[in-house]
């Protein structure tokens, strides 16, 4: 990988993951995303593990963008694991999921996440809640210092 | 008697005295009248001289011994001799005699005196047997008066049947009582000479069953008379004057001559009618109380203050397991399980020391067959002039109550467990059912995002390439999806509904409303929302719960009358059958009221789409919600006429505030 992954997309669903990808395609935030099918492949891919044993430092996107039901690593596993490491705790996770379930809004921030957003079913929303994510965590936002 | 003595004796003072009281008195007679007769013999003297020297004498030797009797006229003559011979006789003033004539009188003196003195005492003896027989006369005279009077006032008086009978051959009767009389009334009158045995059938006797009558020969009178029998206490039954039966015990017996022949009969009868009530009444008493005693459904007992068993019923016979007589032999320390016995002897004593009236507790008995049963004992104490006489133990076997409490319990435990159990389902069942939701929220949204997404990248990207029909098709399939997800949230919160904590304070029903109104205003900038809102009160509930029934009923009562002329909307309370109703009311749309009860059912809708948008899910929410709180809610219209919905506050929801 030539330039740094600027997001790491954390999905199992491949119409979200389209969907997804063509929503910051249509704003030009698609150079730098990494997608991840399920809890393990995204774990393995911050901490250089499994698949990604051969890399030489770690990754440290500007935000991940979590979906919460994962295959094997359930996302809130996932932010736990991520939150509770030195290298990886700094990194923003934003939580976008399908789920509107109170409880798991509770603990996703309870664990670190940064943000919560429920995809909206209809895609014009959808299209400006991404506008809306790329703008903030890639541009607005200030990135956390890189780990020690 | 005595006063007739007297008055003999001093009407008959002449008569010689035949009863001395005493022999003195005899004698002193003797010496008075001889001292008398020299007196008068001295007084004479000049006159007599010497002649007639014994004349005054002979008188007081007469009159001696018609007084004095034969003793003191022996007296009378020694005395009237030696007074003569010494006084009289020459030479005077001594013992000395002239003349053998002077000797001769002398013994003539006493030889007549004698004679005199014998013939007095004859006559005496003849006038004392006169008077004996003549007294013994009188006695005899009286006796037979007053024996007659005391007889007729025994017949008159004694409180007795009594009838006597004379001899052989007919025994007629010849006497009977008064109160036999008086008793028995006419029938019994008139029966003197009638013969013992018949006479009682005048009367009317009957055989003690009171119906039968005896024959001739069973009258105990008849028996007596007859057969010389003694009849003691014999049960017959008579009828009174009234007619009324009485009860008696009749006692006869025969009377015998010194030679044993019979010669008549005494019948005696006693009413005892009063006394066989009593002893029947007593009888009854006796056998009501024993029948308590016995046939009782607890056991009774007596206890001796030494423990012992004095009396034991049927009951705690069987209870026991000892027969009557085992029981009577034992104490009932022997029959009480060991460990139970401390605490009836304290309870004991302090009946002896009369600090307690009774004590009831339940204990163990021992059954002879070694088992061991509940029993509770109430335990009285019987005593007599305040001095304690025994016991009185009502015991009742308890075994099976404890049986069905040991069985209580362990079914209450059973259900606790049980509930326990069930509690742990349920907790699983809700689990489960989170999870389903979760799957729901989650997995069913998905999909229609990708129907959406890519329908809208079609028509957005391809839009120009596709014929205008087939772009409609795809903007029915956007709507129809975008329906779904709004269909799949209100879902999703009517199921939370159910499963979420009421949180309840005391809430101003009026705030929410007004506050709803105000929300639905901003919805609907374009439209003139007037809400009447009359009186609310305020009620213990779930706000955010309460908040969500106002807004999804005033939305809904907006949402039907926005095609109205002259939209009116009001919300209020009434009292109805003591119960406070909230109503929002509407001009709107209405509906059949055939539909009434399904309008509140999970996406039930009673208008087409077209007309009204909605999922059907808000009202099914506000049914929820209520019924949560205890309350109901129900709707009444009518088509084009408008809507009220109602629902209840119960009473813990608290008063209406002015």
């Amino acid at each position: 990988m030539a330039e740094p992954v600027e997001i790491l997309l954390v999905e199992d669903n491949p119409h979200d993951v389209e969907l997804t990808l063509l929503a910051f395609r249509r704003h030009n935030f698609s150079n730098a995303i990494h997608v991840a099918r399920d809890g393990e492949e995204a774990l393995d891919f911050m901490f250089g593990t499994g698949p990604f044993a051969n890399r030489a430092s770690i990754e440290t996107p500007r935000v991940i963008l979590l979906d919460l039901k994962l295959p094997k690593i359930d996302g809130l596993d996932v932010l736990r694991a991520l939150k509770s490491d030195s290298r990886t705790k700094r990194t923003p996770v934003v939580v976008l999921t399908s789920s509107r379930e109170g409880r798991d809004v509770q603990e996703a921030y309870d664990i670190g996440a940064s943000s919560y957003i429920v995809k909206p079913v209809e895609f014009d929303k959808f299209l400006e809640a991404a506008k809306q994510l790329g703008l903030y965590w890639l541009l607005l936002n200030e990135a956390p210092p890189l780990p020690l | 008697m005595r006063v007739m003595i007297e008055d003999s004796r001093t009407l008959r003072w002449w008569r010689p005295r035949l009863v001395q009281r005493s022999p003195l008195s005899g004698y002193v007679t003797a010496i008075a009248f001889t001292a008398a007769a020299l007196g008068i013999r001295l007084w004479l003297d000049p006159v007599l001289a010497d002649r007639i020297p014994f004349a005054s004498f002979f008188a007081a030797v007469a009159l001696t011994a018609w007084f004095g009797g034969f003793g003191p006229c022996l007296v009378a003559i020694v005395l009237g001799a030696l007074a003569v011979w010494y006084f009289v006789l020459e030479p005077r003033h001594s013992f000395a005699l002239d003349s053998p004539y002077q000797t001769l009188g002398l013994i003539t003196f006493a030889l007549t005196g004698l004679v005199i003195a014998g013939f007095s005492s004859r006559t005496r003896s003849a006038l004392r047997a006169m008077h004996d027989a003549q007294r013994e006369a009188e006695r005899r005279a009286r006796d037979a008066v007053q024996g007659q009077q005391i007889l007729t006032t025994l017949l008159a008086n004694v409180p007795e049947g009594i009838t006597m009978a004379g001899g052989p051959p007919d025994f007629p009767i010849i006497a009977q009582s008064k109160f036999a009389e008086e008793s028995i009334g006419p029938a019994a009158r008139n029966i003197l000479g009638v013969s013992a045995g018949e006479h009682i059938f005048r009367s009317g006797i009957l055989r003690p069953d009171g119906v039968t009558t005896p024959a001739r020969e069973e009258v105990p009178l008849y028996r007596a008379t007859r057969f010389g029998e003694v009849v003691k206490n014999e049960p017959w039954v008579l009828r009174r004057y009234d007619g009324k039966p009485i009860h008696v015990l009749v006692n006869t017996v025969p009377i015998r001559d010194a030679s044993g022949s019979i010669i008549g009969g005494i019948g005696c009868w006693r009413d005892v009618t009063e006394q066989r009530a009593l002893m029947d009444a007593l009888a009854d008493s006796e056998e009501r109380f024993r029948a308590t005693f016995e046939q009782a459904a607890v056991g009774i007992g007596h206890v001796s203050l030494e423990g012992k068993w004095l009396r034991v019923n049927e009951r705690l016979c069987r209870m026991t397991g000892y027969s009557r007589e085992e029981m009577l032999e034992r104490g009932f320390q022997d029959i009480t399980y060991p460990g139970d016995l401390d605490r009836d002897l304290v309870h004991m004593a302090s009946l002896l020391a009369g600090e307690i009236q009774s004590y009831s507790l339940e204990k163990r008995y021992v059954h002879r067959d070694r088992t061991l049963f509940w029993v509770t004992i109430t335990v009285a104490l019987m005593r007599k002039h305040g001095k304690p006489q025994y016991f009185i133990s009502v015991i009742e076997d308890i075994s099976k109550r404890k049986a069905v409490e040991a069985e209580i319990r362990q079914l209450n435990e059973e259900l606790e467990s049980r509930v326990e159990a069930r509690t742990a389902e349920l907790t699983a069942a809700n689990r489960e059912l989170e999870a389903f939701s979760y799957s729901v929220s989650h997995d069913l949204r998905a999909p229609l995002r990708s129907i959406e997404g890519f329908s809208q990248i079609v028509l957005e990207d391809y839009g120009d390439r596709i014929p205008p029909e087939a772009r409609a098709y795809l903007a029915r399939v956007c709507a129809s999806t975008k329906n779904m997800g709004q269909l799949i949230d209100d879902l999703l919160e009517f199921s939370r509904l159910g499963r979420k904590e009421l949180i309840t304070q005391s809430v101003d029903l009026r705030q929410i409303a007004e506050r709803c109104i105000a929300e639905l205003r901003e919805a609907h900038p374009d439209r003139a929302i007037d809400v009447v809102v009359g009186d609310l009160p305020r009620w213990k509930c779930d706000p955010a719960l309460m908040r969500q029934v106002f807004a999804n009923l005033l939305s809904n009562a907006v949402k039907f009358t926005r095609n109205g002329r002259d939209p009116q909307v009001s919300v209020g309370t009434l009292t109805q059958n003591n119960e406070t109703v909230v109503y929002v009311r509407d001009n709107g749309a209405g509906f059949d009221m055939r539909y009434a009860k399904k309008i509140f059912g999970v996406f039930e809708r009673l208008h087409r789409a077209e007309d009204y948008e909605g999922t059907g899910v808000g009202l099914a929410i506000v049914k929820r919600i209520i019924e949560r709180h205890a309350g109901r809610v129900w709707a009444e219209s009518q088509p084009g006429q408008g809507a009220t919905f109602y629902f209840t506050l119960p009473a813990p929801g608290g008063e209406l505030h002015s």
